[in-house]
């Protein structure tokens, strides 16, 4: 039986809609508790984001904050899962190099590493030579760049077969095709039934792990999430011999992230990949349109592909002559504040968001699994929940007697 | 070398072929079936589609990695040498 | 390295086989300028096969197979310019309605005219590949890409000496050169005769001819050939050179397995039922040095899909076409198409199709008043209803059948590129991935330098099979945002 003719459960302790890295590890953390899990997916599993991305697992890019303090608790996980786990998703800890072109850039980059560094992030400055020795066919004439040892890289898809591996062994786990179109509020004697257009099923906890699509699926369900689809291009070389050891990126990465405007952010990003493949990013921007919701899909865009291969290019000459065999697009889910949503729904009784996670979700998810399990349990969480809390976005209501803003 | 037949040379061996064949045919011609290695298995390749579309018959030929040898036009010269594919599968 | 060199013009004809020489001839002879496009090294494509070695070179009589002289003068026509050993690897639209095709040359350059000699002997090209320009526009684009041909795995199908049959006459045609010298050629459908015929004639030892299709599907329609007396005639006269050089040909039977050190050496032959599985007790083994395969074609789609064109999925065949009305436009404005890539139906049905999308985009530019257009496109137009049930003859007399599936082992090969293993689809499949992009993702078939031309219908129909579902909901593998390797400083805009 494959997941196209599983039928959907009546009934289930956790229903997690979407079958991406995210909702997988949420249902090895949900399972983890002897829950019975139920995850719903509208398409193929891993067929959204998390069949796009490259696979990161990343302390380097995240500033000290509620994010960067996930990202290291995330690593965590991610290491003792892979201690038994790893070769099945090609679980690799290269680590990461990021590159300043001038002393401008480099200082700026020090500086950042710095606060990283006081945070709990093992990183190192390089000069020139300490660039050269860590990545030799670099372009000559970079300023110098920072070496953090923590980065891993893992098969993303496999990565998440894995953790719903995972979850069938904790007993208890079904996977259906389905998709969510409503919720059926609590009432004094049933838990919500989440409406699918296969039927309905009853759970106390609905966790909406939809990726790019969250904000879509949150207004399905009577609310309403900041999360909007931001595309990003891959372009993937011919196979090659490994002359790449580490992801290597431009430092103004961690600024394309942070814009927030709807201009096209490239910023090079080139890593080596288990097959021999290179792939090379990165682009931001809010065009293209999001698979599935109707409107045709957009191919990548060859501008987005000039620009991007232009910037690897300066930083590898040897790739001029290299061929790229592929290109794709992928969306991440990118929410206003650039800061994960994971928590109890403010409005929605019995729903929970895991989304958000921009670029990030592969090397969050184990984290945002263990903290949504905590908080839904109510135990300890290593990491503060609240600043990932998605009532930062509720309006205030008019004063009602008894309510409490967070 | 002008004239009808072209000169050239497989992982070293001297070979010659009739002036306008693609490598590839010059390499049949001259009864190599195989110039190839797989990435993972190591597994001789050579013609399979004839037209380009299966990257099967990937050859290295002078400073050039990879070429369809269905496709490219052999020259005088030219040396033709077993692509054996880089990088590994998982 | 200098600046990209910019060209346009009216039309952008992609493909210079029978659809592409006609459609170009067809709207320069109305006034358009024409670009046409052609990764190969002269015109002709498939069908049309020059003799690479000149005249007088073995390869056949001269002239055989050679482009007809009525297509000849698209290469040599003055509003028409012939880019070859040219490939297009992006194409879009832009917002002023013209298309943006960026190009590519060929895997090795062409060295300069003024350095030594080149020597491929083709008097019939354009533009030395790499000397042409790096971005074309164009108002109005006819896709005439044509088709690859679809092929089935089994063990063993991986060796050194196992081709398409496809390769087998194009290696034959252009060069005079065989893959073996005892053969067998194995499949379905009509593509099978020319090429044994073609083999046997050229003193290869054909063992057989093996049609999986069993004789009385065949028989079942073998009345409604009769419409088509000049396609009878054709088939008679590649059945008598195989009488002649003494092939057997074999209903309801193909190679199965293939084993060999380094190449093939043998070949399992087993009788099939109807359903295309191995008849148990059935299997004999011959000695052959190659084996030549083919299931008929797979319309090239990846420049249609890029454009945003609309394609239709093939019933029961893992392949699409591309969708256009009856003036051959399709879904894009501006968009045309003609040939196998609308759906299989042979060289003459290409030619006429082409002339007719040629008509169609000069018509769309104002070349050509629609009531001109009209009248001169009436022949046409009336000459292609049966050349669309002839091919509607041709896939309900070779029907592809499921017990394929029964041939590959869990250790064959199934991505020739990237050689995923035959169970791994299906334990891609069980693990939950119930489309071809998610198998795709977990076992990487398709993501290989072909970027899966020969797996991606191998994997529609096995993933359909294997998850439950109709072929025409699992997707495909013919999307291919770069259309073709191209080196990262060409797509920068550099090369």
């Amino acid at each position: 039986m494959t997941a196209a003719d599983a039928a959907l459960p009546a009934t289930a302790d956790a229903v997690i809609i979407g079958a991406g890295m995210v909702g997988a590890a949420t249902a090895a953390a949900l399972a983890a508790t002897g829950r019975r899990v139920c995850v719903i997916d509208r398409s193929g599993p891993f067929g959204g984001t998390t069949g796009a991305g490259e696979g990161n697992i990343l302390v380097s890019d995240h500033l000290p904050g509620p994010d960067l303090s996930l990202a290291l608790r995330s690593l965590t996980l991610w290491r003792e899962f892979a201690a038994e786990h790893g070769a099945q998703f090609e679980f690799e800890a290269k680590g990461g190099v990021v590159v300043a072109h001038d002393q401008d850039q480099l200082a700026e980059l020090l500086d950042q590493a710095g606060r990283q560094r006081a945070a709990g992030v093992e990183v190192t400055g390089l000069d020139q030579a300490g660039l050269a020795e860590a990545e030799p066919d670099l372009a000559p004439g970079l300023a110098g760049g920072a070496f953090y040892p923590q980065d891993c890289q893992v098969q993303p898809m496999r990565a998440a077969v894995a953790h719903l591996a995972l979850a069938r062994r904790h007993g208890g786990l079904s996977v259906a095709r389905a998709e969510a179109t409503g919720l059926e509020p609590v009432t004094r004697n049933a838990p919500p039934r989440l409406v699918t257009d296969r039927g309905r099923i009853a759970a106390p906890v609905v966790v909406n792990a939809a990726g790019p699509w969250s904000g879509e699926v949150a207004r399905r369900l009577g609310s309403d999430l900041p999360v909007r689809p931001r595309r990003g291009h891959i372009l993937v070389t011919e196979p090659l011999p490994r002359v790449i050891g580490h992801k290597v990126y431009e430092c103004d990465y961690v600024a394309a992230v942070g814009r927030d405007d709807d201009v096209l952010a490239c910023s090079a990003v080139v890593e080596s990949t288990a097959s021999g493949t290179v792939l090379i990013g990165s682009s931001r921007d809010f065009g293209g349109a999001l698979p599935g919701t109707g409107a045709r899909a957009a191919p990548p865009d060859a501008g987005v592909l000039s620009a991007m291969a232009r910037r690897a290019i300066a930083l590898f000459p040897f790739l001029h002559r290299v061929r790229a065999i592929r290109a794709y697009t992928g969306y991440r889910p990118a929410c206003r504040d650039h800061l994960p949503v994971i928590g109890p729904d403010p409005l929605v009784a019995g729903l929970y968001h895991a989304s958000g996670h921009e670029g990030a979700g592969i090397g969050l998810a184990p984290a945002t699994a263990e903290l949504l399990a905590g908080i839904i349990d109510g135990t300890a969480t290593a990491v503060d929940p609240e600043p990932f809390s998605p009532a930062r976005f509720a309006v205030p209501p008019a004063r009602t007697a008894g309510r409490h803003d967070r | 070398m002008t004239g009808d037949r072209v000169r050239f040379s497989f992982d070293g061996r001297p070979m010659d072929a009739p002036r306008g064949m693609t490598i590839g045919g010059a390499l049949l011609a001259g009864g190599v079936r195989s110039w190839r290695l797989t990435r993972s298995g190591g597994r001789p390749r050579g013609v399979f589609c004839g037209i380009g579309a299966c990257f099967d018959c990937l050859v290295d030929v002078g400073g050039d990695h990879a070429v369809r040898a269905c496709l490219i036009p052999l020259r005088d010269g030219d040396e033709v040498r077993t692509c054996a594919s880089p990088g590994r599968r998982e | 390295m200098s600046t990209p060199s910019r060209s346009e013009s009216d039309i952008a004809v992609v493909g210079a086989g029978p659809a592409g020489l006609a459609a170009a001839l067809a709207a320069a002879g109305f006034g358009c300028t024409v670009t046409l496009i052609d990764s190969g090294p002269a015109i002709g494509g498939q069908i049309y096969r020059q003799n690479l070695l000149g005249a007088d070179r073995g390869a056949g009589a001269p002239g055989a197979g050679a482009v007809p002289p009525r297509l000849r003068r698209a290469a040599r026509h003055r509003r028409i310019r012939h880019l070859a050993a040219t490939s297009v690897w992006h194409a879009e639209q832009e917002p002023d309605g013209w298309f943006r095709l960026r190009l590519a040359g060929p895997d090795r350059p062409e060295p300069e005219p003024d350095g030594e000699a080149g020597g491929t002997g083709t008097a019939l090209g354009g533009q030395a590949g790499g000397a042409g320009p790096a971005v074309l526009r164009a108002r109005a684009v006819v896709l005439a890409t044509g088709a690859a041909e679809l092929v089935l795995p089994f063990p063993g199908w991986d060796l050194p000496g196992v081709t398409t049959a496809g390769a087998a006459q194009a290696l034959l045609k252009s060069q005079g050169v065989t893959v073996g010298q005892r053969v067998l050629v194995s499949g379905s459908g009509p593509l099978l005769f020319p090429v044994a015929a073609g083999l046997a004639e050229a003193g290869v030892r054909v063992v057989a001819v093996l049609e999986a299709t069993a004789a009385r599907v065949g028989a079942r329609h073998a009345v409604r050939f009769a419409a088509y007396p000049g396609k009878l005639r054709e088939a008679a006269g590649y059945a008598a050179t195989l009488v002649r050089h003494r092939v057997p040909v074999r209903a309801g039977h193909a190679v199965v397995a293939c084993r060999g050190a380094g190449r093939v050496e043998r070949a399992t032959i087993a009788r099939l039922d109807r359903d295309w599985r191995p008849v148990p007790g059935s299997r004999r083994e011959e000695a052959v040095d190659a084996v030549h395969v083919s299931f008929g074609f797979s319309p090239a789609l990846d420049l249609a899909r890029l454009l945003g064109c609309a394609d239709a999925q093939h019933p029961i065949r893992p392949t699409a076409a591309v969708r256009c009305d009856a003036d051959l436009a399709t879904s894009v404005a501006g968009v045309f198409a003609a040939g196998e890539v609308t759906g299989v139906g042979g060289a003459q049905a290409a030619e006429l199709k082409g002339y007719l999308a040629g008509a169609s985009a000069a018509r769309y530019l104002g070349r050509l008043h629609p009531v001109a257009y009209t009248a001169r496109t009436r022949t046409l137009r009336s000459r292609l209803g049966p050349a669309r049930r002839f091919a509607a003859l041709l896939d309900d007399a070779y029907p592809l059948r499921p017990g394929w599936l029964d041939w590959p082992e869990p250790d064959t090969i199934a991505c020739r590129c990237e050689e995923t293993r035959w169970a791994e689809i299906g334990r891609a499949v069980a693990a939950g991935a119930a489309d071809v992009r998610s198998v795709k993702g977990l076992t990487r078939c398709g993501m290989g330098y072909c970027q899966g031309r020969i797996c991606g219908p191998i994997v529609q129909y096995a993933v359909a099979a294997a998850a439950g579902r109709p072929l025409g909901e699992v997707g495909d593998l013919h999307s291919r945002p770069v259309l073709t390797p191209v080196p990262l400083d060409v797509i920068a805009g550099e090369g």
